[in-house]
C-alpha cells in the first residue's frame, strides 16, 4: 500500500461511515434509498481496494444495483397505495402497515429515529474501536492456522480461491444461501398478482430502445464471460446472475412481460440451480464420501456445472423478486404463455 | 516525473475539475433540467479527460481499448439516464425554471441572485 493511497482509503472509509449514518438518519425514504445505492457503489470501490474483486462485483450488481431498483420500486408501490386510500385509517390493515413504513415523519418518529441512529452510530464506533486491536494482529500474522485456502487450491478443482471457498471448501454456506433466495421467491410469488397483468407504462421512446438494443447483447456476453472466468479469476455464478437479472430488469422496464412463474418451465428453472447443487452434494454421500465432497478429479467440472445451473436460477429468482414490486393492473388480460419472449432468452442464455 | 507522466496527470486533474464543476452545478442549479445539464455536460467531459489521461499512461493498447470501452459505456448510460429523467420530469409537468424579472430566485432552490 503506497503512502498516498492510505489517504484515499481513510477518506473512503470515513465517507462510508458517513453515508451509512446518512442512510439511517435521512428524513425521507427516497433519500435513504438513494444514499443506500451510493453506499453500495463506494463499498464496491472499497472491496476493490481490499483486492476482493469478486465481492466488489457482487456488491455493485446486487447490493447496489438490484437492491436499489427493488427499494425504489417498493417505495413507489407504497406511495401508490398511500395515494389510493388517503382517508382509510384503520379498516385496511395493509394500508395501515404501509403507512407506518412510509410515515411522513411526524415529530415523535423523527426524534425516535434520530435517537436510534445515534445509538447505532455510537455502537458501531465502539465496535470499530474494540475490533481494531483484534483485526490488526490478524492482518499482520496472516491466517490463524497457517494454512490458507490458497494452499489447498490444487485440491479444489478451480484456480480462483474465492470460487474454491464458495463452491468447495464452504459450499455448505452457498447451498444454504441459494436455499434462502429460493425460499424468499417462494414466499413472494403467491402474493403477487401477475395474473391481472402489469400496468401498461407508456413507451419511453427511441433513446431507451436503442440503449437497450446495444446493452442487452453486450451485458449478456459479459455475464457469460463472468460466469466462465469464475473458475480462474474474479467472477462466478452470483455475479453473472446479477448481470443477467439486470438485463431482465431493463427489458421489463422497457415493456417486456416478466416470466410467468405459474408455468412449469419457469418453475423448473427457478429450482434447477439448488437441485443440481443438492444432487452434487448427495452424490458424495452415496459414493462413500462426505456430503458436498466432490470426486477429486471431477471437482472442476462439477463446480462449473453447478455454477451454470445456479446462474440461471439465481438470475430468474432475482428477476422475479424485482418483478413482484412492479405496478399491476387489474383490468389487463391474463398473460399469455408465449408472451415471455425477450426475458426468456436472456435468462436461459448461459 | 517525466514529461509523459505530467501530460497524463494534467489531463486527469482537468477531468477532476470538470467533475467538481458538475457537482457544484448539481447542488446549486435551480431545477431538475438545469441540474441534469450541469451533471451530464461536466461528467462526460470530465470522464473523457480522465480516460485520456489514463490511456496516455497505459502500458498496452489492450488497456487503452478497455478504457475507451468504459468511456463509451458510461457516455451511453449517462446520456440515456439524462434523457429518461428529463422525459419523466416533463411528463410529471415539472415546469422548467425561468428567471422572472424583479423576483428573487432563492425560492427555487438557492440559486444566487446575481442580477
Amino acid at each position: 500500500m503506497t503512502g498516498s493511497l492510505v489517504w484515499f482509503d481513510a477518506v473512503m472509509g470515513l465517507s462510508l461511515v458517513g453515508i451509512a449514518a446518512g442512510t439511517l438518519l435521512a428524513k425521507q425514504h427516497f433519500q435513504s434509498t438513494v444514499m443506500f445505492i451510493f453506499f453500495g457503489l463506494i463499498m464496491a470501490i472499497a472491496w476493490c481496494r481490499l483486492e476482493a474483486v469478486d465481492v466488489a462485483l457482487a456488491e455493485a450488481a446486487i447490493g447496489s444495483g438490484l437492491t436499489g431498483a427493488l427499494l425504489l420500486n417498493t417505495l413507489a408501490a407504497v406511495r401508490r397505495h398511500h395515494a389510493q386510500s388517503p382517508e382509510d385509517h384503520s379498516r385496511d390493515r395493509r394500508s395501515k402497515d404501509s403507512r407506518n413504513v412510509a410515515a411522513a415523519s411526524p415529530v415523535a418518529t423523527g426524534n425516535s429515529r434520530r435517537l436510534t441512529g445515534l445509538l447505532i452510530g455510537a455502537f458501531s464506533t465502539i465496535a470499530a474501536v474494540t475490533l481494531v486491536p483484534v483485526v490488526i494482529p490478524l492482518a499482520t500474522a496472516g491466517n490463524l492456522r497457517g494454512i490458507t485456502s490458497v494452499d489447498l487450491l490444487p485440491a479444489s478443482g478451480v484456480d480462483n480461491p474465492v470460487t474454491a471457498v464458495l463452491l468447495n471448501f464452504r459450499a455448505y454456506d452457498t447451498l444454504l444461501e441459494v436455499a434462502v433466495l429460493l425460499a424468499a421467491v417462494f414466499a413472494v410469488l403467491p402474493v403477487t398478482q401477475f395474473a391481472s397483468g402489469l400496468e401498461k407504462t407508456p413507451p419511453l421512446g427511441p433513446v431507451l430502445a436503442t440503449f437497450i438494443k446495444l446493452l442487452v447483447p453486450l451485458a449478456t456476453i459479459v455475464a457469460t464471460y463472468v460466469l466462465w472466468v469464475g473458475t480462474k479469476a474474479p467472477g462466478g455464478a452470483f455475479q453473472a446472475a446479477a448481470i443477467l437479472a439486470a438485463v431482465a430488469v431493463l427489458l421489463i422496464l422497457a415493456g417486456a412481460t416478466p416470466p410467468n412463474c405459474a408455468l412449469r418451465r419457469w418453475r423448473m428453472l427457478l429450482t434447477m440451480g439448488p437441485f443440481v447443487f443438492l444432487i452434487a452434494a448427495v452424490e458424495g454421500v452415496f459414493a462413500g464420501r462426505n456430503f458436498l465432497e466432490y470426486r477429486l478429479q471431477w471437482a472442476g467440472v462439477t463446480i462449473t456445472i453447478i455454477e451454470v445451473a445456479l446462474t440461471a436460477s439465481i438470475a430468474l429468482i432475482l428477476t422475479m423478486l424485482f418483478s413482484c414490486t412492479l405496478p399491476t393492473n387489474s383490468e389487463s388480460v391474463i398473460d399469455s404463455p408465449g408472451a415471455t419472449g425477450p426475458t426468456a432468452r436472456s435468462n436461459t442464455n448461459p | 516525473m517525466n514529461a509523459s507522466e505530467w501530460v497524463g496527470g494534467v489531463l486527469i486533474v482537468l477531468g477532476a475539475m470538470f467533475f467538481c464543476a458538475g457537482t457544484i452545478g448539481l447542488l446549486r442549479f435551480p431545477d431538475v433540467y438545469t441540474r441534469l445539464h450541469a451533471l451530464t455536460k461536466a461528467d462526460n467531459m470530465g470522464l473523457a479527460l480522465i480516460i485520456f489521461g489514463l490511456a496516455w499512461q497505459a502500458e498496452s493498447w489492450w488497456d487503452v481499448a478497455k478504457l475507451i470501452l468504459t468511456w463509451g459505456l458510461v457516455m451511453l448510460s449517462g446520456t440515456t439516464c439524462c434523457h429518461i429523467v428529463a422525459q419523466v420530469a416533463l411528463r410529471a409537468d415539472i415546469e422548467p425554471w425561468r428567471q422572472r424579472s424583479g423576483e428573487p430566485s432563492a425560492g427555487h432552490g438557492g440559486m444566487p441572485d446575481d442580477r
